[in-house]
């Protein structure tokens, strides 16, 4: 903002396979959350390449961005973002409406991905009516609804107590072993251990460390 | 999954964000509701002028009538009924009984209109003495222009029957039908002034009275040589100036009818009709320093049979030379003239609808300010720029059409609240009881509709093409 350019990547190089649940950590400013939006397509990077599932989305225009979006990611934020003048329901279908699917259709996704985050019942209720575990449930059910190739999770914990994170965290992990790909940007690495399968550290927009890369190292002869 | 938004779910969207800032929006609406009653409500003032005054002349008398004149007049606004030079026909009983023969004609006269003062007597201590007198229009009317209409137009008496003829000009004095406008300048026993309501017999009271016409006619050697005419009273105060010689010529009528000129259409030209020939005569003696006598008529009226034969025949004299205008011309040329009027109208009651331009703006903007997260959830879910920006031109389309629905609707009910009082007062005195001076056409209150909308989107557009164009990662970012 003050002028002069900050570099929040340099020369990253990142691959996530299909079915990964797979971590990113870092403190802040480490250049974790540019990551996630260049990889969402929120985000261009000013050099190189992101390609997610087949689509290359470097240099796309601002509509093939938001198709991709549409269509291959679902987003979890650390505030959650649930639009407040809708109820449950509508947020998850909201995604689906700027799909264009079939009211009918998509009321009858919404549904099922209420009941499988066991909000079945409270699918009436707006984002001030629900808890706040209760509301990241609801997001993660959204950034279901378009079956995306990859999850994109900022901090979904960030906003929770211990408990209420667990919950979310065996949400996710519950999920993941469906085959749904996750990515989670998070700063606690304990968290980052505990529930992902490959796990790497950012620091000044470089790896630091990749959990994949230590245990293919032979080990030390002692 | 690739599709695009519905169009459904974009209008539930965009009208349901409405509901979000109740107040707001309501105020909003209300700035539009101002600005297009006021457009309403002025507007259907000059149509329902114009339509009332279109009714007027929408009677089978004036649309089967057609002015006949020796030149091609013209029928612009600007200059309504001007001679256009040309070839100028002459007009005398010889076109007449040409005329009357021709396919569609039912009959033709001489327009004879002679203005003239009107002198009334009046018995006072039984005393005849004249009172105050006007100066009116004299129309000389044949049998044949006794339509139903201007019998109809009768309060009192009646026309005289058959056309008068040389004869009848020596009978003294002559019959002529007034105007309820003139009979109230009769004084009556008491010294009080007849204004009685329509039907009353006290109208019967004037029948048989007599009034006089005087001029003062510009007198030639050969004319003062004319000895005086039958029905002219030896005049003691003719008048002899140096240069213009004039001697005043006095005309005596009896009152054998009186109407009601308001039923007739020239409620500001009250008159009095008088058989044609006695109005030929006058027209002599007032035409003396015009043209010569030769000259012919000024006009003529042509009644046709039936008023869907009126543009054949007109188009039949136009080609035989003779200039013509019928009452459409003249709706036409109200017609320019409601419409400027309407335009005025129309101009200045938008002012409001301008106002309220920046308030839909300020709305909009406002509205993107407060939703600016949800803009970037929207985008992050998918949503195209072009979508953002129609949920908002939509937003602020449906700030104009329900400010324009409850505007119409409020300035349609304001309108019918004054066109009762209207009746009222009209009724009081004693008009006619179908007054309606604001009218909204169809056409008005869709003009206002869509014109309210498309006001709202223009005001609409600089906010929704700047929620269009937020960056994602800085919207989600914000509060």
């Amino acid at each position: 903002m003050g002028g002069g350019i900050v570099t929040a990547l340099d020369r990253l190089n990142l691959e996530v396979e299909e079915g990964a649940f797979f971590g990113i950590v870092g403190r802040s400013g480490s250049g974790k959350s540019t990551l996630l939006n260049l990889l969402g397509g929120l985000d261009t990077p000013s050099s190189g390449s992101v390609e997610i599932g087949g689509t290359l989305i470097t240099d796309a225009d601002t509509d093939t961005l938001a198709r991709y979006r549409r269509e291959k990611v679902g987003f979890i934020f650390q505030q959650f973002n649930l639009i407040p003048s809708m109820t449950a329901l509508q947020n998850v279908e909201l995604p689906l409406v700027f799909a264009g699917v079939a009211p009918a259709v998509r009321r009858r996704r919404a549904e099922e991905l209420l009941e499988k985050v066991a909000l079945g019942p409270r699918s009436g209720h707006r984002p001030t009516e629900l808890s706040g575990g209760e509301q990241q449930r609801v997001a993660i059910a959204r950034a279901m609804a378009n079956r995306p190739a990859i999850l994109l999770a900022d901090e979904p914990t960030g906003n929770l107590d211990s408990a209420t994170a667990g919950s979310v965290m065996d949400l996710l992990r519950r999920t993941n072993e469906e085959g749904q790909t996750i990515l989670l940007v998070t700063h606690e690495r304990p968290l980052a251990d505990s529930c992902c399968r490959r796990v790497v550290e950012l620091r000044d927009g470089r790896i630091v460390f990749d959990s994949a890369a230590v245990a293919a190292l032979p080990e030390t002869p002692r | 999954m690739s599709g695009t938004m519905r169009a459904a779910d974009l209008f539930r969207y965009s009208f349901g964000s409405l509901g979000r800032q109740k107040v707001r929006t309501l105020l909003t609406v209300f700035g539009v509701v101002v600005g297009t009653g006021a457009i309403v409500l002025m507007v259907s003032l000059g149509i329902g002028l114009q339509a009332q005054t279109v009714e007027f002349f929408n009677q089978v008398d004036y649309l089967t009538t057609i002015r006949v004149f020796p030149q091609k007049r013209s029928r612009n606004f600007m200059n309504f009924g001007r001679p256009l030079g040309g070839p100028s026909k002459k007009l005398d009983d010889a076109v007449i009984e040409e005329l009357r023969v021709r396919p569609g004609i039912a009959t033709v006269y001489p327009a004879i209109n002679v203005f003239s003062r009107l002198m009334i007597e009046s018995e006072v201590d039984g005393k005849k003495k004249d009172v105050l007198g006007q100066n009116v229009e004299f129309v000389g009317l044949p049998e044949s222009g006794m339509t139903p209409l201007y019998r109809a137009s009768l309060v009192a008496g009646g026309f005289w029957t058959g056309d008068a003829t040389e004869e009848r000009l020596a009978v003294v004095p002559a019959d002529a039908v007034l105007d309820m406008g003139l009979v109230k300048r009769f004084t009556t026993a008491d010294g009080g002034e007849l204004d009685p309501a329509k039907g009353d017999p006290v109208w019967n009271a004037v029948i048989g009275k007599s009034v006089k016409l005087t001029f003062n006619m510009p007198v030639t050697t050969e004319e003062a040589k004319d000895p005086p005419k039958e029905g002219e009273e030896p005049d003691p105060e003719e008048e002899k100036d140096e240069e213009v010689r004039t001697k005043k010529v006095t005309r005596r009528y009896r009152i054998v009818g009186v109407y009601d000129s308001r039923n007739i259409g020239m409620p500001w030209a009250p008159a009095v009709f008088i058989p044609l020939s006695h109005g030929k005569e006058l027209a002599k003696y007032r035409g003396a320093r015009a043209a010569g006598a030769d000259a012919g008529y000024q006009a003529l009226i042509v009644k046709v049979a039936d008023a869907s034969q009126t543009d054949a025949v007109r188009r039949d004299l136009e080609s035989m030379g003779y200039g013509t205008l019928t009452i459409n011309d003249i709706v036409e040329v109200i017609g320019y003239v409601f419409v400027t009027l309407q335009a005025v109208l129309g101009a200045v009651a938008s002012i409001g609808l301008i106002v309220s331009f920046f308030g839909i703006a300020n709305t909009m903007v406002m509205a993107i300010l407060e939703r600016t997260r949800e803009i970037g959830i929207m985008k992050a879910l998918g949503a195209r720029n072009r979508e953002i920006r129609r949920l908002f031109l939509l937003e602020a389309a449906a700030i104009g059409f329900l400010g324009a629905v409850l505007g119409i609707a409020i300035g349609w009910a304001f309108g019918q609240g004054l066109n009762e009082l209207a009746q009222w007062f009209v009724k009081q005195r004693g008009g006619p009881e179908d007054v309606s001076l604001f009218l909204v056409s169809p056409a008005l209150a869709g003009a206002t509709l869509a014109f309210a909308v498309v006001v709202a989107v223009i005001a609409g557009l600089y906010p929704a093409f700047r929620a269009a164009r937020l960056d994602p990662v800085e919207a989600l970012r914000s509060l």
